[in-house]
C-alpha cells in the first residue's frame, strides 16, 4: 500500500484516538454539569457549545484560527510561553476534530445523565456519598451504555472530520494529511485508485463503529 | 432528649404549602393521609433533600436545619436511613454491592460481617449476588432496608415502602421495621396511606392533610377523640372501621 495512503489511515486513527479522548473526558462533564445544575447563562453557555454542531466546518476551523493563530488569545499564549503553534501542526488536526465532535458528545451525556433516576442520587445522599463518588459510582455506570455510544459516535465523527482540519492543520502529505484530506487531494489529482482505496477503508470503519452502536443500543432496550 | 425530633417546617411553592410543627420520640410515627397531604414532602425534608424548606429540624440535640441561623445538612451529614417509595437499588451493583454501599458510615472492617448479617435477617442472603432486575418487588424492598439499616442510622426515614407490595411481604417487612426498631430503639418516620399499615405499626400517628398535621397522637387516642373533620370522617370510614376490629385481635406493635 502506498506510504501517503498509510500515514493518512495512521494519523486519522492517531488523532480520532486523542480527540475521542479529549471529547469524552470534556463532553462527560459538561453533559454533567448541564444535566445536574441549573445556574444563571446556562442556555447561552449550552447554545455555544452546540454551534459547531450546525455551523459549517470551515466557519468553525475559521474560529479556531481566530483563537489559537499568532495573534489570538490561545495562540499567542502557546506562542509566547511554550514557542509552540498548533497551525499545521498535528495537534491543529486534534484541536479541530475535538472542537467538531464535541458538542455530540456534550448532547448525548446530557440526555444520559438527566435520565438516570434522580431517586438513586438521592439515596446515595442519604447514605453518605458525596455527589463526585455519587457521579463516579451510580450515574455514570448507569448511564454507560448511552455514553459508550457517544464515544464510538464521537470517534466516527473525528475520523471524517475534514473542513476544519484543512483550515487549522493544512494538508501537509504525511504530516497532517487525515483520511478525508487524502481522498480530497487524491480525487483532485485523478488518482483514482488510491482515493477508492481510503473511501472504502473509512467507509468499512465508520460502518463497524455504527455497527457497535446498534449492538449497544439494541442491548440497552 | 436522647432520640427526640422536633422540628417547625415550613415549605412554600406555587401549587403547595407545607407547615409542620411536631415532637416524635423513639418509636414508630406514621404518618397517615391522602396523596398530596406533604408526607413524602416531610420526609424528604427531614431528610435533607429539600433545601429550599425554612424553619428548624433538631435531633438529637443536633441541629439539621435552622433557617434563621442559615444552618442546613446535607443529606451526607444527617446519618437518616431513607428508603424512597419507589425501586431504588442501585441496578449497576448486585444485592451485596448495593448494601455494602449504604455501609458507608461504619468501620470498613465490620462492613461485608454486617451487610451478610443484614442480607441474612431479611431473607435474601442467596440472592446477595444477582442484580436488582432479577428481584421480585418484595426482595428489592428488602434489600432496601437491609441498605438503610447497614450503617446504624440514629433515625430512619421510609417512604410508603410497602406500597404494591402483597399483605404477607408487607407484614413480614413490617416486622423488620418493628424488630430494628426494637432493637436500636431509634425514631423511625413511615409515611404511608394504607390503614394496614397504621393499625399494625403506628406507635404513634400523625394525620396529614393539605400540608399540615391535623392531629396526633396514638392511633388509640386519635380513635377516640378524633379532633378534625378530616380525622371525623377518617374513623367512621368502613374500612377503617373494619380493620380496627381485625387489628385489635393480632399481636401487634
Amino acid at each position: 500500500m502506498d506510504t501517503n495512503i498509510l500515514s493518512a489511515i495512521q494519523l486519522s486513527l492517531w488523532v480520532a484516538t486523542l480527540a475521542t479522548f479529549i471529547v469524552t473526558l470534556l463532553g462527560t462533564c459538561l453533559g454533567y454539569v448541564f444535566a445536574m445544575r441549573n445556574f444563571r447563562g446556562k442556555m447561552f453557555f449550552e447554545i455555544i457549545l452546540l454551534l459547531p454542531f450546525v455551523l459549517p466546518p470551515t466557519v468553525v476551523g475559521y474560529f479556531i484560527l481566530v483563537f489559537f493563530g499568532r495573534n489570538g488569545i490561545a495562540g499567542s499564549f502557546l506562542e509566547k510561553v511554550f514557542n509552540f503553534s498548533i497551525l499545521f501542526h498535528p495537534a491543529g488536526a486534534v484541536l479541530a476534530a475535538s472542537v467538531v465532535s464535541l458538542p455530540l458528545m456534550v448532547r448525548v451525556a446530557q440526555s444520559a445523565i438527566a435520565s438516570v433516576n434522580k431517586d438513586l442520587l438521592e439515596t446515595a445522599y442519604t447514605l453518605g456519598h458525596s455527589k463526585l463518588k455519587t457521579a463516579i459510582f451510580v450515574i455514570l455506570p448507569t448511564a454507560k451504555r448511552s455514553l459508550f455510544a457517544g464515544i464510538v459516535l464521537s470517534f466516527a465523527r473525528c475520523l471524517g472530520e475534514f473542513g476544519a482540519t484543512l483550515m487549522v492543520a493544512g494538508n501537509i502529505p504525511g504530516r497532517t494529511t487525515t483520511m478525508p484530506l487524502a481522498i480530497y487531494s487524491s480525487a483532485s489529482a485523478g488518482e483514482w485508485e488510491q482515493a477508492r482505496t481510503l473511501v472504502i477503508t473509512l467507509t468499512l470503519i465508520s460502518t463497524c463503529f455504527l455497527l457497535i452502536v446498534r449492538a449497544f443500543e439494541r442491548k440497552a432496550l | 432528649m436522647k432520640n427526640t425530633l422536633s422540628f417547625n417546617l415550613s415549605l412554600h411553592r406555587s401549587d403547595f404549602t407545607l407547615e409542620m410543627t411536631s415532637t416524635l420520640n423513639s418509636g414508630i410515627n406514621v404518618f397517615f393521609g391522602p396523596s398530596g397531604s406533604g408526607k413524602t414532602t416531610f420526609l424528604r425534608i427531614l431528610s435533607g433533600l429539600e433545601p429550599e424548606a425554612t424553619g428548624f429540624i433538631e435531633f438529637e440535640n443536633k441541629i439539621f436545619l435552622n433557617s434563621s441561623q442559615n444552618i442546613f445538612l446535607n443529606p451526607q451529614e444527617r446519618s437518616i436511613g431513607y428508603v424512597a417509595q419507589h425501586d431504588s437499588l442501585f441496578p449497576n451493583m448486585n444485592v451485596l454491592q448495593n448494601v455494602l454501599f449504604g455501609a458507608q458510615r461504619i468501620p470498613k472492617s465490620q462492613r461485608m460481617y454486617r451487610a451478610m448479617a443484614l442480607l441474612n435477617k431479611v431473607g435474601v442472603a442467596e440472592k446477595a449476588h444477582l442484580l436488582p432486575a432479577k428481584l421480585s418487588g418484595g426482595q428489592k424492598q428488602r434489600v432496601a432496608l437491609a441498605r438503610a439499616f447497614v450503617s446504624n442510622p440514629s433515625l430512619l426515614a421510609l417512604d410508603e415502602p410497602f406500597s404494591a407490595l402483597d399483605s404477607p411481604t408487607r407484614i413480614r417487612l413490617g416486622e423488620l421495621v418493628r424488630d430494628f426498631q426494637k432493637e436500636h430503639q431509634v425514631p423511625v418516620v413511615l409515611v404511608t396511606h394504607d390503614l394496614f399499615d397504621v393499625f399494625s405499626l403506628a406507635h404513634h400517628l400523625c394525620i396529614c392533610s393539605n400540608g399540615t398535621i391535623v392531629q396526633q397522637g396514638t392511633p388509640e387516642q386519635i380513635l377516640a377523640n378524633p379532633m378534625h373533620n378530616d380525622v371525623r370522617d377518617l374513623v367512621t370510614y368502613p374500612r377503617f372501621v373494619e380493620l380496627q376490629k381485625t387489628m385489635v385481635t393480632m399481636p401487634v406493635r
